[in-house]
């Protein structure tokens, strides 16, 4: 449900990043060991990194270009969830991109003058931020009938969820700014369980709310 | 967002909300709930329709409400209501709580 110029856009950022990370991985002598300060840095990650952020931006534009396949309405309903959509993820391409051009730039020694840290803490509070403005207005888009029965809720309960997805959204962002602001980042290994197991359990959360409501009688016939 | 901190800066429009928060419900449905006249809560909908923090949908004579908040606008409304907002000053924060509620 994005328009169409916005998923050319992510598609380009998208293969650009695929094929900036092949090509950095190719060159790496052990795929295991990407430097993070230069060629001859000493601090180094797994190679595979280099493919979380295409990974990730996938995954948004997929899941938000294929809710149209989920979920139909009315022009009128229908606009609102494009333009939140392409604002997503047109800011999330902005946001990977810069992400992995600078962990490639790194690796290559470039733009050493810039500290990890400071830029690991900026792109993390600038994720959050995204988040926390996506969730915010969620619980304003207008309620959409989906294909499948099984998931079709009636408009006070699709208010219901949207209400509780946008705080998860909105929590999650902010969780991620306070970490990003106030707390020492944990090494990856730690941090990435630690963003995913969280973003898992919200996912977890609106299918088990969504179940629930579609058990309870609703308020209107 | 002008509209939105006058909207809330009522203690009924608060209260309209609060019920809202619970269930979709009629005009009518509302108006049981306050001892005001049916031409002052409607003008009441008016300011929160235009803030646009409630959805109205019209089947046939009768108009359901129903919240259309976002997450910081939700918390200002409980902000708003924790302070008490617009309550007399010399009413007990408990007391003008309790009253509101």
């Amino acid at each position: 449900m994005i328009d169409r110029k916005a998923l050319w856009i992510s598609i380009t950022v998208l293969l650009a990043m695929l094929a900036a990370g092949i090509w950095r991985f190719s060159m790496l002598p052990d795929w295991h060991h990407l430097p993070l300060d230069g060629p001859a840095s000493k601090h180094a990650v797994n190679g595979l990194v280099l493919f979380i952020s295409p990974f990730g931006l996938f995954v948004a534009t997929v899941s938000m270009y294929g809710r149209k396949w989920f979920a139909a309405g009315s022009d009128e309903a229908v606009r609102p969830w494009r333009r939140w959509s392409t604002m997503f993820v047109i800011s999330y391409c902005a946001l990977v991109g810069l992400m992995q051009a600078f962990i490639i730039a790194r690796s290559l020694g470039y733009g050493l003058a810039v500290d990890r840290m400071s830029f690991a803490r900026i792109a993390m509070a600038a994720a959050g931020i995204l988040l926390m403005a996506a969730g915010n207005v969620m619980p304003k888009l207008p309620g959409l009938s989906m294909r499948l029965r099984c998931l079709q809720l009636d408009p006070w309960q699709q208010n219901r969820q949207l209400r509780l997805s946008g705080k998860l959204m909105f929590g999650l962002g902010l969780s991620m700014v306070c970490i990003a602001a106030f707390l020492p980042l944990l090494p990856q290994k730690i941090l990435f369980p630690l963003i995913l197991g969280p973003c898992l359990a919200m996912t977890a959360a609106l299918l088990w709310h969504r179940v629930k409501l579609k058990r309870e009688p609703s308020p209107r016939p | 967002m002008n509209l939105v901190f006058k909207a809330l800066s009522d203690p009924t429009r608060r209260q309209i909300l609060q019920l809202l928060r619970k269930k979709p419900m009629t005009a009518g449905e509302l108006a049981e709930h306050f001892p005001v006249a049916k031409s002052t809560l409607s003008a009441h909908f008016a300011i929160l329709r235009e803030a646009d923090l409630i959805e109205a949908s019209k089947s046939g004579t009768v108009i359901t409400y129903m919240l259309k908040v976002s997450v910081l606008e939700e918390a200002l409304l409980a902000f708003a209501e924790t302070v008490g907002v617009g309550l007399p000053k010399a009413m007990p924060l408990k007391r003008a709580t309790g009253k509101a509620k």
